[in-house]
């Protein structure tokens, strides 16, 4: 890596990454240092370097502000992915609605059950066979005739 | 940033203090908030200092950018980083975001206030004069720039970290302070000396 290091590549180095060798990359450390002794346009912008890194580095130390972040402001916000107080106490209260719901159906189901076991048959037949089922044919015309045929007023108005 | 065990007895580094802080933070854990706040809150603020250049604004990024990861805690993927990392990511795209909304034009003399705000007594005169020529020749430069040489020169982050906190490759970063440090020398060399 030594030799195929130019002079321009090690300036380009310099210029980006500064003058400590800690901060170059690993596989040109050791070629940067070595061209440094040989050429002086290397080692000149070595030394302009070093200053400027000295600069910076004062700069990056100057003292901050003193922070004031407001968390209590921060903390009345809602989180994404975490679900606010309402839905939250709703869910938890699922399992039991589900469940309370799944006896309702069950006692329901349940009663209506041993009310079909327990009732008279004869009532089950009543409600089972249709009023006009004992009629004759004739009687089913006429009632037929007498619900359907529109009277005198009825004419006047159709 | 490599996150080495810590030995025992030692306390755990910042980066992994953060990490298992915000892991309870996801799981709405106000006082771990709280702790995570204090211990971010001053390098953030340093951070976007030097990014901005103006106060104001910079508590203005810090805010939102905690204000984010409490709202986004949910979000975070220790398998994909550090939370330290995870926040400065959010920090870097708020102020980048920022100075695209506003650019404000920033004159030498107010660059120079923000230097150093600290009362000037004699003693500290040279030092303050330094620090305002620097400010000054920094406020001429882009606030990417400074950025770049922020986490490079003051948080001793590499050309890797950099550019994916920057969401750019470690090639234009380099280019980037390439040019930023020439321009720094340039301009230094030009403002007039006290």
């Amino acid at each position: 890596m030594t030799a195929a290091l130019s002079s321009q590549t090690a300036l380009d180095i310099i210029a980006s990454h500064g003058a400590d060798p800690a901060r170059w990359p690993g596989d040109v450390r050791a070629g940067l240092l070595a061209l440094a002794a040989l050429d002086d346009g290397v080692a000149a912008a070595l030394v302009e370097a070093r200053k400027l890194d000295e600069v910076l580095a004062d700069w990056a130390a100057m003292p901050a502000p003193v922070a004031s972040i407001d968390v209590a402001e921060i903390l009345k916000l809602p989180q994404e992915g975490l679900a606010p107080i309402g839905p939250r106490s709703v869910a938890a209260w699922r399992p039991a609605l589900i469940a309370a719901s799944a006896a309702l159906v069950l006692a329901v189901g349940g009663w209506i059950g041993w009310s079909a076991q327990t009732a008279a048959p004869n009532a089950m037949q009543v409600a089972a066979v249709s009023p006009s089922a004992g009629a004759s044919a004739g009687e089913t015309d006429d009632g037929f005739a007498y619900v359907f045929t529109p009277t005198a007023a009825e004419e006047d108005l159709i | 940033m490599k996150m080495d065990a810590p030995a025992p007895g030692t306390p755990p580094p910042a980066a992994t203090l953060a990490t298992a802080l915000m892991l309870r933070v996801a799981g709405g854990d106000a006082a771990a908030f709280t702790q995570l706040v204090r211990l971010l809150e001053r390098p953030a603020l340093g951070l976007a200092m030097r990014t901005l250049m103006d106060r104001a604004g910079a508590q203005d990024v810090c805010q939102q950018a905690f204000t984010r990861l409490w709202t986004h805690a949910a979000r975070f993927n220790p398998e994909r980083g550090n939370a330290e990392a995870w926040f400065r990511r959010i920090l870097v795209n708020l102020c980048l975001d920022r100075r695209r909304a506003v650019r404000p034009v920033q004159s030498l003399d107010v660059a120079a206030e923000i230097a150093d705000d600290r009362p000037d007594p004699e003693q500290q005169a040279i030092r303050s004069d330094g620090h305002a020529r620097l400010a000054a020749a920094m406020a001429r430069l882009g606030p990417r720039q400074r950025l770049a040489l922020s986490l490079f020169h003051g948080d001793g982050h590499s050309m890797a970290e950099i550019a994916a906190q920057m969401e750019t490759t470690a090639k234009a970063v380099e280019g980037l302070l390439g040019r930023a440090r020439t321009e720094l020398r340039t301009l230094i060399s030009e403002s007039p000396s006290p």
